[in-house]
């Protein structure tokens, strides 16, 4: 069946027969919520897994990623102007003095794939715009990264300007990036810590469940 | 045993025997040396003055080892970096500078970076802005991508390839030789080998970690110029400073914190046979040359491709990633390759932990990585800003306590 074929197509980072199987799956009546949840979003569910379960890696998630954004920008123009639903909406940003990004980039990728709304603050995100961002999207959860021991310190600068705000208890904060660990954001007053792009989405989902 | 030189010791280790006692790296390679500002802290703790600190890796803001803290940590192991190591900027001319913690320096004389509009500092070159640096923070990362957008292989062009100019290889003989004849220690010829790295600088990250998927013609294409440009640079390196080197590094990150970066599958089939003659031509080339593979991260996976591959020495040995266990990463390949690095977490332990703690990891790691050779104590890659002078001494010093072997 013709979702099965786009699932399959996401999965395996085929871009053009996702593109293809989009096409013809709103050709034979197939509404654009349909596609969009049980084929793409129900792809990237199973990358993933297979991607925390090391079955596959960040090459193959990239071109995954990479391939359902093109089913879905064929089909967005059309679900705009019905409602989309998001599971949920989350800010993400890397911390201030932190230029890496690639983490943070995979994350988005993840948590789009998976039918959330993110907002990419980009790099070097200083604390207040963290904060000024939640003021305008109010997004449930707040995801921060730092690739560098020397960064980390900005996490803690960040969750704290959460509180001086009095928004704290407004959005979940998870925190990740190869030096942080779950111990590191017990510490600095995160409420969770996220390993991989994989697991962002599964804690990511559990938060706001 | 009659007393070893440094160079006979590394020399001993490298070749998997005991020697008299396990040699010590500091700062010797680009990924087993010290932030700047950690090494003026450490200076200044150690009564000794900042203002000729030399900041010889600007990128990741790394200060060039002096010879009294070259003596003070007991190393056994000196670097040859290249006329200009990173971000294209010469070390053979310095002026006087300040380090983000506005501790004294002195700076590669071509160093002149602009702020941008966002904050940043920029190093810019022909006009484009190479790297950047954020406000406040401590390294550059490079933003230009030449080959971003490159579709076929015409566009391949626009990349610049690995070369070794006439006037490098005559301030690189010159400092060999002289580090050759005039010290004990042994040698490490900085080469900047990387194959995979490459394409990252030179495609961008994404854009290179999507292309090995889906244009692995192209990537071919890319890494068959890249390594013919490695092997006329090699060549004409080893004619220069073959005959005083040891060992060459090379550097290409295959792992992640939580596993491999790339399919250990695609590493086999696409990188290890260009990684597989580039080092074959240098072996060939000078008989009982090392060769060094910097590769962060959980590597394990590639391991024994590595090893197939013709590297003899692994580094940072990343022991906190996922899968790096030093027990089982010296039971199981201790005989084959040599661990130079590993002697304590710089992401946890040595940042994070106390002086005990420190000391304590140190000592577990000097037993676990010790015996039958094939070890060269260095933290795990390079000793972060901020890292306090107590934890650097308690590093060295404890290291330089427990690695004898016995008689």
């Amino acid at each position: 069946m013709i979702l099965d074929d786009i699932k399959s197509a996401t999965i395996a980072g085929q871009k053009a027969q996702v593109e293809n199987g989009v096409k013809r799956a709103l050709e034979e009546g197939l509404s654009p919520g349909d596609i969009l949840d049980n084929g793409l979003i129900a792809a990237m569910l199973v990358v993933g897994e297979k991607f925390r379960n090391n079955e596959i890696f960040v090459p193959e998630m990239l071109i995954a990623a990479r391939a359902m954004q093109a089913g879905v920008r064929i089909i967005e123009p059309l679900i705009l102007a019905g409602e989309r639903k998001y599971v949920a909406k989350a800010v993400i940003g890397t911390v201030k003095g932190d230029l890496h990004d690639i983490g943070k980039n995979l994350v988005i990728m993840m948590l789009r794939g998976a039918g959330w709304e993110v907002v990419d603050l980009g790099v070097d995100v200083a604390p207040e715009k963290f904060v000024a961002a939640v003021q305008e999207h109010r997004p449930q959860i707040v995801g921060v990264s730092a690739l560098l021991t020397t960064t980390m310190p900005a996490m803690k600068a960040t969750v704290e300007a959460f509180v001086r705000a009095g928004l704290r208890e407004n959005v979940k904060i998870i925190v990740g990036g190869a030096p942080v660990s779950r111990e590191f954001a017990t510490e600095i007053g995160a409420d969770a810590y996220a390993g991989d792009a994989g697991s962002a989405v599964e804690i990511a989902g559990g938060l706001v469940a | 045993m009659t007393k070893l030189t440094s160079r006979e010791r590394v020399l001993m280790a490298l070749k998997h025997q005991e020697p008299d006692r396990v040699p010590i790296d500091f700062g010797a390679t680009r990924s087993t040396g010290i932030n700047a500002v950690a090494y003026n802290d450490l200076k200044k703790y150690l009564g000794l003055n900042p203002e000729s600190t030399l900041l010889y890796d600007v990128k990741q803001l790394l200060a060039l080892p002096e010879q009294e803290l070259l003596d003070w940590s007991g190393t056994d192991v000196i670097g040859l970096p290249r006329l200009a190591p990173s971000m294209g900027l010469k070390v053979d001319r310095w002026k006087p500078g300040t380090l983000p913690d506005g501790s004294p320096c002195l700076l590669p004389e071509d160093f002149n970076p602009v702020t941008l509009d966002d904050g940043c500092e920029a190093v810019i070159h022909n006009g484009q802005v190479v790297a950047k640096r954020p406000g406040g923070g401590l390294y550059f990362d490079e933003v230009y991508a030449p080959l971003g957008d490159a579709i076929d292989e015409a566009d391949l062009d626009r990349a610049g390839y690995p070369a070794v100019s006439d006037a490098e290889l005559k301030y690189l003989a010159d400092r060999a030789r002289d580090l050759y004849e005039n010290t004990e220690y042994a040698i490490v010829g900085h080469t900047g080998i990387s194959i995979f790295e490459k394409g990252i600088k030179d495609f961008g990250y994404e854009e290179w970690l999507v292309k090995i998927m889906t244009e692995q013609d192209l990537v071919r294409s890319y890494l068959e110029r890249l390594t013919e440009a490695y092997l006329s640079m090699m060549d004409r390196y080893l004619d220069a400073v073959g005959r005083y080197v040891q060992v060459i590094q090379a550097n290409d990150d295959l792992g992640m914190q939580q596993g491999p970066l790339i399919p250990p599958q695609l590493y086999r089939e696409l990188f290890k046979p260009f990684h597989q003659e580039i080092f074959r031509f240098i072996k060939k080339k000078q008989p009982g040359v090392f060769i060094f593979l910097h590769s962060c991260g959980s590597i394990y996976d590639f391991i024994p491709d590595l090893i197939e591959a013709g590297v003899d020495i692994l580094n940072p040995v990343q022991i906190n990633a996922a899968k790096m266990h030093p027990r089982t990463l010296k039971g199981e390949f201790g005989s084959e390759i040599t661990f130079w690095g590993g002697g304590c977490s710089t992401q946890t332990t040595l940042t994070f932990g106390s002086v005990d703690d420190v000391r304590r990891e140190v000592e577990e790691m000097m037993e676990v990585f010790k015996p039958n050779g094939g070890f060269i104590f260095n933290q795990v890659h390079n000793i972060q800003a901020g890292v306090a002078p107590e934890k650097i001494t308690a590093l060295f010093e404890t290291a330089k306590g427990v690695r004898n072997y016995a008689p």
